[in-house]
Order: C-alpha cells, then structure tokens, then sequence
C-alpha cells in the first residue's frame, strides 16, 4: 500500500478550477491506486488456508516487516474501513 | 436437492470470514483460526466466480466447491461469520465499469447479505446492524443519550447557523466520500475551516456535518469486541494532533492506555446499542473530558497490532468462538 501513498498528493487547487463545494476543495488527492505487481511476485493467496505468504520464506504476510501491512487508518482510502476492498 | 451422499469428502464450515482477498488485516483472523485448529472458509468477493457455489434454502445447506476442496455450510453447525466487506456500495464514482464488472458486483453482495439467513452464528458484524450503525447522526443522538460529551453539531447545507459553533469549525462529511477530479481520486478527510471559507462554499449541493472545533485535543481509538475494550491514545511527539491525525500517519504514536471506567463502560453500550459487537470509535480527550466522535462499525484495527502491541485479531476470534 506505501506506493499508493507515495502517489497520493496534498489537495492542491489547480489555476483557474473552481470548487464549489468545501468538502471537494478539502478533500484529499492521490493518483488512482493500480495493481500492485511486486506484492503479486513476492506473494501469493492461499485459497485454502485464507492468508498470503511470501513465496520464498513461507512464511505470512502479516508476520513479515513489509510494506503491504496496514500501517495505519489511514489504508481507509483503499481497501480499509470505508470501502474494504468495494 | 443437493445430492450430499454423492459427495465423498466435506469440509464442515464453522467459521466463515467474507472478505476480499485484498484485505490483508483478514489475513490476522485466519491466521488465529488456523492456530487453533478450527475448521473455517475465507471466502472473498474477488474471488467467487473461482468457486462454484450451490445454496439450496429449503435443506439450509450451502455448498462451495472448489477444484480440490467442497465446503458445506449450515445453520446449525457455523457459529461465527467475520464480515469484512462494505454494506454501502461506494463507488458509484467510477464509470467505465464493464456490464459483467456491475453484475457481479451487485449480485455477490447481495448474496453476501443474503448470509444473514445463518443466524445462528455469531457475526462480527451483521450488516444489518453496519446498515443502522453506518450514520454519523444516529451514532452522535445515541452517544448523548448514553452519557458521552460530544462536540456542537449541526447537520446542513447552509452556514447560517454556524456562529455558536465557534470559528474555526470542523467540517466533514456525512457518509464516506470518495470521488474522481480529473485523473485522481479524492477522499475527504476531516477538515478546520473558518466562517468565511463556509461562507464561500457553495454548501447547497450537498449537507455536510459541522462542528465545534476542540482545540489542543488528544485522540483516542477505542476498539471494542464484546465486551473487551482496547484503547490507544494518539500523540506527535509526546502531544495531541491538530487536526485529522490520519494526515499525519508517519509521525504519530499510538500508545496503548486504559480508559477511566465510566468511558469503557459507555463505549460498550453504544457498540450494543447499535446492536454491534465490534465496534472501532473515535474519541476525543478535551479538556479534562472524554468526546466522542464516531463509531465505525467496519473499523480497521490491524495496524495495532504491530505499533501497540494490540492483538486484536485473538479477541475477534474468542468472541465467534464463545
């Protein structure tokens, strides 16, 4: 996820672009999300057992330091509390 | 009729987690279950058209097969359902859905909703109480009635009403708002605005909620499964955050804490109030009172886990499992 954050931008008001409304003037900008390809090369689902592991360690995503683990709310933006995963 | 005694070798499901295979904090949950040896299926709505799935409603069986594997799921022997999908469809922003893409979004979900007929599991939650639970007003009315401080709030499409409020105010929106400008999507944070920036605002098109700002607060996020209530206050280098601390992900700490009695308490009950069991709620600690905020009923809480020592996934799975 920490490359969608390196994307995302600060709201910026373009020259000449008129907001109308504050929560748009407010809200918060990011470069559409994309596939992510080196979570694909360095893990994989396992159907079965519910989780993705690497695949060179075995071992879970979710018990590696890496940088697809939910660091923070803010992963709200793409898969997190507000959407999971819509 | 689903011909069962044709088929050689099932899997009895007793926990079922319904999720996307993209929501990594799932990942914790079936970790858990798979520690303690219980039998349960991760089904992700990303994934389904990968299974072929059979439900017939007049045995109340569900069947899921895979190419290696067939799951049976029935009322009487599936005692937790974990849901980790949206119960507000959002993304009405994006437009070059193909007509396949809408289908089977729409159908699935609804086929996740649809799940509620097992009502004797246990869910963590049912997406009719996420439904209810899902309004900002609702949580706000409920959590005065409980006993909880929270900030003066109106609900509006105007600013004429705003000067008791203080100035600057926050403003944020109602419902999750997540929309496209141009080549970027946009998500709507909380924000502090002045009276003559709300003045400005062409508010009309659509009602937003503002309130009194607090000022030199401290945040907390209180996570409450059952009746456990975890709580972690959020610092900057030792202080409280201006502002939307969600802004300022990289520099904050989350420091694990207990909360006086009375606020655990009154976190408890509105969780069951709003006939939740699981419940992630934002409060506000200004001066010398405990705020509250919101409850978000889908609530992310794996980055706990790691940066204050929370294993919430653990508490999660003792309450399916009670």
């Amino acid at each position: 996820m920490e490359i969608f954050h390196s994307l995302a931008v600060r709201a910026t008001k373009n020259k000449g672009e008129i907001m109308s409304h504050l929560l748009i003037d407010k809200s918060f900008k990011y470069k559409i999300p994309t596939q992510n390809e080196s979570l694909h090369r360095d893990y994989s689902y396992d159907d079965k057992r519910g989780y993705w592991l690497n695949k060179n360690s075995g071992h879970p995503l979710m018990h590696e330091d890496n940088q697809y683990k939910p660091r923070t709310k803010k992963e709200d933006v793409e898969t997190g509390e507000d959407r999971k995963g819509e | 009729m689903l011909k069962l005694e044709k088929i050689e070798k099932v899997n009895n499901v007793n926990y079922l987690l319904l999720s996307d295979s993209n929501d990594f904090t799932t990942d914790y949950v079936s970790i858990e279950l798979e520690k303690r040896g219980l039998e349960y299926l991760r089904l992700n709505r990303d994934l389904l058209p990968n299974f072929k799935i059979t439900w017939n409603i007049c045995n109340q069986n569900l069947l899921i097969e895979s190419n290696e594997d067939r799951y049976l799921i029935e009322n009487d022997s599936l005692l937790g359902v974990y849901y980790r999908a949206p119960t507000y469809l959002r993304e009405t922003f994006i437009k070059n859905k193909s007509t396949e893409d809408q289908l089977k979004q729409s159908q699935w979900m609804s086929f996740y909703r649809n799940l509620l007929c097992f009502d004797n599991a246990r869910w963590i939650n049912s997406p009719s109480a996420t439904f209810y639970a899902e309004n900002k007003m609702i949580q706000l009315k409920l959590a005065k009635e409980i006993g909880f401080k929270i900030p003066q709030t109106i609900l509006a499409n105007n600013s004429e009403h705003i000067e008791s409020l203080g100035d600057p105010v926050i403003i944020k929106s109602l419902d999750t708002a997540i929309f496209t400008i141009n080549e970027y999507e946009a998500f709507v944070y909380t924000n502090s605005v002045s009276h003559d920036e709300l003045k400005k605002s062409k508010l009309s098109i659509a009602p937003a909620i503002i309130q009194e700002n607090l000022i030199s607060k401290i945040d907390y996020r209180v996570t409450v499964i059952g009746n456990t209530v975890l709580s972690v206050k959020i610092l900057n280098k030792g202080q409280g955050v201006m502002g939307d601390w969600r802004k300022e992900k990289d520099d904050v700490n989350f420091i694990s804490c207990e909360l006086p009695a009375p606020v655990n308490y009154m976190c408890c009950e509105i969780v069951k109030k709003l006939g939740l069991s699981f419940g992630a709620i934002d409060l506000i600690f200004y001066k010398n009172e405990f705020y509250f905020i919101e409850i978000n009923p889908t609530g992310e809480w794996a980055w706990l886990v790691d940066s204050a020592g929370q294993k919430i996934y653990e508490y999660i799975c003792d309450y399916m499992v009670s």
